[in-house]
């Protein structure tokens, strides 16, 4: 009995505890979850606010479509590229579909023309496009509108799984349009980046018999594509990342997108992006990817085309036409990447393909330098591999990057030469970052949106990396000496220290569609030199705009796009005399306004009209201060900038001026002088007594004469 | 070779002084001799133009200025009775009988003294008409300046030095007694 009280004691206390926690923990869960309830009742009431608010509001493009920004079509929107209902009032039957732009990524602007000319049922038009005024929202917005044929989309999610897709069904509705639309993108040089499942939607042109797919001209190429869908080499670096990419990129999108709808789910659902590139690696593309699916035999032919991760042996779009046309082929067996047998241990693992190991070493820097200062890794390549080649580039890569190694800016550069001589058809990986060399820009972009650390891109491009991955891949670019070129006139902006030059200049110009990216042009999307002028001019009609129009980005914005003869005006506008700085905003608005023709610019008048001070006190008469003052508060009420830019630059007002401030110096030292000497007389006592003494001997002279007249004429008895 | 050079130079430098000295003891040698021909001129001149030689011997001024303006009217004293000495007869006895008449010595030294009458007041009197208008022109002066900073602003001073400008617009105001 003694011996049980104690232990019943302990229960009993035991299961208070336990209550106690029961309750507690019931008590959370119960506050937690009115407190979700409550967020989502708070969300649905914002949304229904902002959704009134929206459908109060009917937003126009160029005035000529309407578009309803309350009537989204949420099958077609991605992230923040949303797809809203929009219509043509002069044409009705006409379904159209606005899709927005992101804040920051630009539109395939350079490609529209070439999208234009594509002429194909199951792409669907681009109609127009352009900034539109989001006024409930009180931002502009570029919106690209398409014709809507789109119906209902083949996936919906990647991770669930479809109806799969019939042999016969899948060349007739998918393989056959598909190639067809894919020799049109090649022909003319177009690729489109986002060839996935996701895209693919029942073309309602021919009530669902073929798929229509999602143009994606308002977003970079391959920024939405998942990695599943990109060759290995392509999928290493981010979206945005991945530069203007490879024509046959489309076809192993394709070959992804045919493998995932004749299976009906995604064969490699659940593994992270980097799990999916090790698995390619490990067993190649069509391996890791079809695995154990029966196929048929003929879509298994074109998926070995279109899979094959030799890019050389992988299908052209004359391949798949040709096979569309029903002309059978036999793909190259494309093997998976090398495996040897005997791997390299790095970092507790043995690597037995040189890719996998050179993703490791992007993830363990430090690692790295261990394998190259007790030279395992050259030895292992050279003797037991016998990988000559490779040996040879790892050299290469140790000799680029001489040095202190206990600097970790030198085993950063050492490690992605490194990388490059391991995997030279990789992205370039540095630091964290990872991109293909046309995919720089874009990078650059995504630095100076997300307010990143842009260190390690002007360490890329200072210390030639690029290049570097060029002399390892001298065949996969077309134009290498052009994208040589424009990096070295990078390092030479980063060099210069004048008014858009910088890191700034570099993003315009390796991203020519990228927008303003200037802090006053948040709330605008300004993509050309005119745009600035308009929404400057905007901007200058409130009373809270800036004190001076431009600055670092829209200095470097224009230095890209607009004329190189404006070049030293935009230099200028850093300069720290105000009336040279002011002088020079007013000349290169000036110059915008002549270009693009532009009547009346009335905010940015009133604007520089405010800075025009120190450029009028730049004239030395007051007269012609005031006069000029006068004309060009006259020219800045027009909005006319030329006007006042032709006042201020008068060469003969300017002549006159020059000319009589001259004079009047001149004149004033004359003054000062005599009047210098006046008071140095005026002190000194003998002035005057020597023109005094003069004077008296001049009458004393004519005195003697007179009186010696007067009196020989008395001695002689004259008078 | 060089020592003769030496000698040849310092011959040519004293060929020049030798030909001055030589001229001037002819003039003198002239003058002295007219005098003496003169005798009766001289002795008259002598005396009559004593009060020009005290003149001439304590004006301070370089150009002796005033005592040229003595000597003007002392002289045409002295000439005009020179003249009276030749109508009278050249003889050393007219001379003196002419110096020995109260009239001829007043005359010519009254002639003297209006001279230095003439030195005396005429120069402060100038002066104080120079110094007028030197005040006038320099208000003149500032006036236009002034004016031209007015139309030109201050940088029409240009490179003026600064210190100077304290005479124009400063402490210094050589007006300042005036007014």
């Amino acid at each position: 009995m003694s011996a049980e009280e104690p232990n019943k004691n302990n229960n009993d206390k035991n299961s208070d505890a336990l209550e106690e926690a029961f309750d507690i923990s019931i008590e959370n869960i119960a506050k937690s979850a009115l407190e979700d309830k409550e967020k989502k009742e708070e969300v649905k009431a914002k949304k229904e606010e902002q959704r009134q608010k929206a459908q109060e509001v009917v937003l126009t493009l160029k005035g000529k479509y309407d578009i309803f920004p309350y009537d989204e079509i949420e099958f077609f929107s991605f992230d923040d590229f949303k797809a809203y209902k929009a219509t043509d009032p002069n044409d009705g039957s006409k379904s159209l579909i606005a899709v927005t732009c992101h804040e920051y990524w630009p539109p395939r602007r350079r490609f529209f023309r070439t999208f234009d000319s594509i002429n194909n049922k199951c792409i669907a038009n681009l109609v127009d496009y352009g900034v539109v005024q989001w006024r409930h929202e009180n931002k502009e917005r570029y919106v690209l509108i398409y014709d809507n044929i789109f119906g209902k989309p083949a996936m919906t999610d990647l991770a669930k799984k479809h109806e799969p897709f019939s042999e016969d069904m899948l060349v007739e509705k998918l393989i056959k349009p598909m190639s067809e639309i894919i020799t049109d993108f090649a022909e003319r040089d177009f690729i489109h980046g986002g060839i996935n499942p996701l895209n693919l939607f029942d073309n309602m042109l021919d009530n669902g018999n073929s798929f229509a797919l999602r143009p994606c001209m308002e977003m970079p190429l391959s920024y939405a594509q998942p990695a599943i869908f990109e060759p290995i080499e392509v999928a290493l670096s981010p979206g945005y990342a991945r530069g203007h990419g490879h024509k046959k990129n489309d076809i192993y999108s394709f070959g992804v997108t045919v493998v995932m709808l004749m299976i009906g789910y995604n064969p490699l659902v659940g593994k992270s992006d980097d799990e999916v590139i090790d698995a390619k690696i490990k067993q190649g593309s069509y391996a890791a990817l079809v695995g154990k699916h029966r196929i048929p035999a003929g879509i298994n032919e074109v998926l070995r085309g279109c899979l094959s991760d030799d890019i050389d042996s992988r299908w052209g779009y004359q391949d798949l036409a040709k096979w569309a046309d029903g002309k059978r082929m036999t793909p190259k067996q494309s093997p998976a990447d090398q495996r040897y047998d005997r791997g390299f241990p790095f970092n507790g693992r043995d690597y037995h393909h040189l890719r996998s190991l050179a993703k490791a070493m992007w993830s363990h820097p430090a690692e790295v330098i261990r394998v190259l200062e007790d030279d395992s890794l050259h030895k292992w390549l050279d003797r037991t591999l016998g990988e000559k080649k490779v040996a040879e580039r790892l050299v290469m890569a140790k000799r680029q990057t001489p040095g202190d190694m206990s600097d970790k800016k030198n085993r950063d550069l050492l490690t992605t030469r490194v990388i490059m001589a391991l995997d030279p058809k990789g992205p370039i990986r540095y630091r964290h970052l990872a991109f293909n060399p046309e995919g720089l820009g874009n990078v650059l972009l995504h630095c100076i949106a997300e307010e990143q650390d842009i260190n390690d891109i002007m360490t890329v491009i200072a210390q030639d990396l690029i290049q570097f991955w060029f002399s390892f891949n001298p065949d996969n670019y077309a134009d290498v000496a052009t994208m040589v070129s424009n990096l070295d006139s990078c390092k030479r902006f980063l060099k210069q220290r004048v008014k858009g030059n910088g890191i700034e200049r570099c993003l315009y110009f390796l991203n020519r569609d990228a927008s303003c990216q200037s802090e006053t042009f948040k709330n605008y999307h300004v993509h050309n030199a005119l745009g600035v002028m308009f929404v400057l001019n905007k901007i200058g009609m409130l009373d809270n705009h800036p004190r001076e129009p431009f600055d670092q980005h829209m200095a470097a914005f224009l230095t890209v796009h607009f004329s190189s003869s404006n070049e030293g005006d935009i230099q200028l506008l850093g300069a720290e005399d105000l009336k040279e700085r002011y002088y020079a905003t007013l000349t290169l608005l000036a110059s915008l306004q002549r270009f693009g023709e532009a009547k009346s610019l009335k905010g940015l008048g009133r604007w520089v009209m405010g800075l025009m001070g120190p450029v009028i006190e730049s004239f030395h008469s007051r007269k012609i201060q005031k006069k000029i003052e006068k004309e060009l508060q006259k020219s800045a009420a027009k909005g006319d900038l030329v006007g006042m830019y032709e006042v201020v630059n008068n060469q003969t007002i300017n002549r006159e001026d020059f000319l009589g401030f001259s004079k009047a110096q001149i004149e004033y030292k004359r003054l000062a002088k005599e009047y210098q000497r006046l008071s140095t007389e005026l002190k000194s006592d003998t002035m005057g007594q020597a023109q005094g003494l003069y004077l008296a001997s001049v009458i004393a002279f004519c005195m003697a004469i007179l009186g010696l007249g007067v009196f020989l004429a008395i001695h002689y008895n004259f008078l | 070779m060089a020592k003769k050079d030496k000698k040849n130079t310092k011959e040519t430098q004293a060929q020049p002084k030798k030909k001055k000295s030589f001229k001037r003891r002819f003039f003198a040698v002239a003058i002295f001799v007219a005098a003496l021909s003169f005798m009766p001129t001289t002795f008259l001149v002598l005396i009559g133009i004593l009060p020009s030689f005290v003149a001439f011997y304590v004006d301070e001024d370089k150009r002796k200025r005033g005592a040229f303006t003595i000597m003007c009217l002392n002289l045409a004293a002295v000439i005009g009775f020179v003249v009276v000495l030749w109508d009278r007869g050249h003889s050393i006895a007219n001379s003196i009988a002419l110096l020995m008449e109260p009239l001829t010595l007043m005359i010519i030294y009254f002639a003297a003294f209006i001279g230095w009458l003439l030195t005396k007041f005429i120069p402060p009197v100038i002066s104080e008409y120079t110094k007028i208008s030197a005040r006038r022109r320099i208000r003149v002066i500032e006036k236009e300046q002034k004016e031209l900073v007015k139309n030109w602003g201050a940088e029409v001073r240009g490179s003026f030095d600064p210190s100077s400008e304290a005479d124009i617009f400063g402490k210094e105001d050589p007006l300042a007694e005036a007014d």
